[in-house]
């Protein structure tokens, strides 16, 4: 008898526990999926950035109003991409160089490379990746950029694309380089390349420029108080 | 590392002004090539220069085995821009030092025939404007153990 009324409590008990833990993991569900977009997917509020005063401008400079990246298609090892399409769902630190770089490029991939497991640590709800766009197709081959890339860190991505394609993002996005004058054949030439990384957003829009010389500790700080403000 | 490397350099400015040599050229010391991804086409040469003498040196040119060309050359920026302009020669201050630094200064190596990996040397001639020259065993290392996280100062 009692093992019967025991039982008939706790059948209902388990049942209710079972349809609320339901209930929450749907709620959660819909809190992050539908309610409120993740802040890989959320566009950025151009009234947030138009009003956000960076603490230090040497560091992290937003870009208001922020610039549409043109449509344009590229090319990585992992195969075609297409730019702004490529910036959905995660946020991007996107900079541009060349794979014969001696010592910039180098310096500069060096310290994304340290930014970025900084950057995981500080805001890690957020999902990043770096663009590295070579504006020398002439040289730099998808499978180059790769390997170059990937030295840096694995998950890098090393791409390039047509004289039109490149020009019409670097344009837009004010990422300013000239090649050298240099006699057909030669492939010692140089390339004079900006050296800031620019931020994007998942509906890609470039809404920051961190300019050189690049702190790993410094841009972190500036990052996560920019996504405190801006973006969360 | 560095120290040793520092202290060493020091016994052989000692050494080579008890000598009372006529030689003047620079004291080179921290001399490291960064590793470079696979299939670079370009990697560089950095170290300090230090001039103990009362006129001014400069490197004049640089040769090293197992690649196309060697280079003096300076990165600069100028309004965010990068830009890397060939130097006829690298001038060491009387009494002054000079450095070769990422960001700065570099020997630039151009096309290695073999990729060159951290744990390898490299014979470096340095020749300078007094007619001497000097060859150094540069290592090769990991630019990640050489750049500090605390980032680039210019």
């Amino acid at each position: 008898m009692r093992i019967v009324r025991h039982s008939f409590w706790q059948r209902p008990t388990r049942g209710l526990a079972v349809v609320w833990a339901v209930a929450m993991v749907l709620l959660t569900g819909m809190l992050a999926g539908c309610g409120q977009p993740s802040v890989n997917e959320a566009p950025v509020s151009s009234a947030r950035l138009a009003a956000y005063h960076s603490p230090d401008l040497l560091v992290l400079r937003p870009m208001s109003p922020p610039i549409t990246v043109p449509t344009a298609d590229f090319v990585a090892q992992s195969g075609a991409l297409h730019t702004p399409t490529m910036f959905q769902g995660r946020w991007t630190l996107f900079y541009v160089g060349y794979s014969f770089c001696p010592d910039i490029c180098p310096t500069e991939l060096t310290a994304l490379a340290q930014l970025m497991p900084l950057l995981k640590k500080a805001l890690p709800a957020v999902q990043w990746q770096v663009v590295f766009l070579s504006v020398d197709p002439e040289r730099d081959n998808p499978k180059r950029l790769a390997e170059y890339a990937h030295y840096f860190d694995p998950a890098f991505i090393g791409m390039t694309g047509s004289r039109a394609a490149i020009d019409s993002v670097t344009g837009a996005l004010k990422a300013g380089y000239r090649i050298s004058p240099h006699a057909p054949g030669d492939v010692t030439y140089e390339i004079d390349h900006d050296t800031g990384y620019r931020l994007i957003s998942p509906d890609g829009k470039m809404v920051a420029l961190l300019p050189s010389p690049h702190d790993p500790a410094a841009m972190t700080q500036a990052l996560v108080q920019f996504f405190k403000e801006v973006v969360q | 590392m560095k120290r040793v490397v520092k202290k060493s350099s020091g016994w052989v400015a000692a050494f080579v002004l008890s000598m009372g040599s006529a030689v003047a050229a620079p004291v080179v010391t921290g001399a490291w090539i960064p590793e470079q991804p696979p299939g670079a086409m370009a990697s560089a040469v950095f170290l300090t220069m230090k001039n103990t003498s009362d006129t001014s040196e400069a490197l004049v040119r640089a040769a090293a085995p197992g690649f196309k060309e060697v280079q003096l050359h300076r990165s600069i920026e100028e309004n965010g821009m990068h830009k890397m302009i060939e130097q006829k020669e690298i001038v060491v201050p009387a009494h002054g030092e000079t450095r070769l630094a990422p960001g700065g200064y570099h020997i630039m190596l151009i096309e290695p025939t073999e990729t060159i990996k951290a744990g390898m040397t490299v014979p470096v001639t340095l020749y300078f404007a007094d007619g001497s020259h000097e060859t150094l065993t540069v290592p090769v290392k990991k630019r990640s153990s050489m750049m500090p996280e605390g980032g680039m100062k210019h």
